[in-house]
């Protein structure tokens, strides 16, 4: 019988910490962050990364503003108006995620325009694209959501018309509004279901996507700039 | 194994998505009765109340139905309708929301049109859609007449010309 193959343990360097002696973090930390990036990249390639860092920016003040906002029509405006008078530091935390939110969607389109520019979409990264697609549709329904979330006038209205817009849908339509609305009427329930959408579903499907489209930046590099 | 784990995994979406689901989607298929609501007493308006006895004249008055909004306690509303006494005791009693993308209308009285503001949208004295982009007349509330007052109950929408 061969003998069993020796075990390829790495032997502990001098000076490792506790931690890195058990979990080797080190050695993953160069290979996630340190990664050859092709020549000729430009400020134009860190679209994507912006629109992250505001996901992000996003993620910790939408947690910070459930902390004390109450999606009910009875409550909704003024647990809003609380954030912004009598919550320290509340209106900065809420301005900061109504400004990440417009800054999001800014740079979203521009990191579309600038794949779409350079060609960045050609294969092998196609479905890099379509992920990506997937996820400006996901950001756009949490701009939509979110805005009738403070519940005033201008918030009901424009989900009164964009969820009519829904209803134009030839066939399915009006199923696909009283879906949104929960209902036939603006109520309670589209409040209620837009807080969960926005905060649970969207946010979660973001993240997945994420996930997505940065392992396929992983495994297949950025493309060389044209 | 592999089919095992595979089929467990299935297995657990289906039953999730089987009970997760129809609480999510069943508010849209629900059908509340509208109860009937009084617009006003035909004839003899008080002070500030609209003359509904006056015959082919729109009318813009507004209605006070209580409403049960899923849990919120039973709430009165206010609901901006026009009234047109058409004679021989017959109403119309259009809705005030333009079948477009239900922006309130505002009746012209120099040109006998409805006219929404936000995209242009007309419609006649009869509720047809005379310009604009309104896929269908104005929608319309039930009404009834009662011990001389009109009252209105549920909407419904009209199709095409009425």
């Amino acid at each position: 019988m061969d003998a069993a193959p020796e075990r390829q343990d790495v032997a502990p360097e001098q000076g490792q910490g506790w931690l890195e002696e058990r979990l080797g973090l080190r050695r993953v930390a160069r290979r996630v962050l340190d990664r050859p990036v092709p020549e000729g990249v430009t400020w134009f390639h860190c679209f994507g990364g912006l629109t992250f860092f505001t996901f992000i920016v996003l993620v910790v003040t939408g947690i910070v503003l459930a902390f004390y906002y109450v999606p009910s029509p009875d409550h909704a405006r003024a647990s809003v108006a609380y954030i912004d008078s009598s919550l320290p530091f509340g209106s900065l935390v809420r301005n900061l995620h109504r400004w990440s939110a417009y800054a999001m969607i800014v740079l979203v389109f521009l990191h579309m325009v600038r794949v779409f520019v350079h060609g960045a979409y050609r294969k092998p990264r196609e479905l890099s694209w379509v992920v990506g697609v997937l996820m400006l549709l996901a950001v756009l329904a949490l701009g939509f959501t979110g805005y009738l979330l403070p519940w005033d006038q201008k918030g009901y209205w424009a989900t009164n018309v964009g969820i009519n817009i829904a209803g134009s849908v030839p066939v399915v339509g009006t199923y696909l509004a009283d879906l949104l609305r929960g209902g036939h009427e603006l109520g309670a329930l589209t409040l209620l279901r837009f807080y969960a959408l926005h905060v649970f579903v969207l946010p979660l499907l973001v993240g997945v996507g994420l996930v997505a489209h940065f392992a396929m930046i992983r495994k297949q590099g950025i493309s060389k700039p044209l | 194994m592999r089919w095992g784990l595979g089929s467990v995994t299935a297995a657990i979406a289906a039953v999730l998505g089987a009970f997760g689901l129809p609480p999510i989607i069943a508010p849209a298929f629900r059908h509340t009765k509208s109860p009937w609501s009084p617009i006003g007493k035909i004839g003899a308006p008080e002070a500030g109340q609209a003359d509904l006895a006056l015959q082919g004249q729109v009318v813009a008055t507004t209605f006070t139905r209580t409403l049960t909004d899923a849990f919120m306690p039973p709430q009165a509303q206010q609901t901006a309708v026009f009234v047109v006494n058409l004679g021989n005791g017959q109403f119309d009693v259009f809705d005030a929301r333009c079948t477009h993308l239900g922006c309130p209308v505002s009746w012209n009285q120099s040109t006998n049109e409805f006219y929404c503001p936000c995209h242009g949208g007309v419609f006649n004295m009869q509720g047809n859609v005379v310009a604009g982009p309104p896929p269908r007349p104005l929608d319309r509330y039930e009404w009834k007449v009662q011990d001389g007052v009109l009252y209105a109950g549920g909407l419904y929408r009209v199709k095409g010309e009425s």
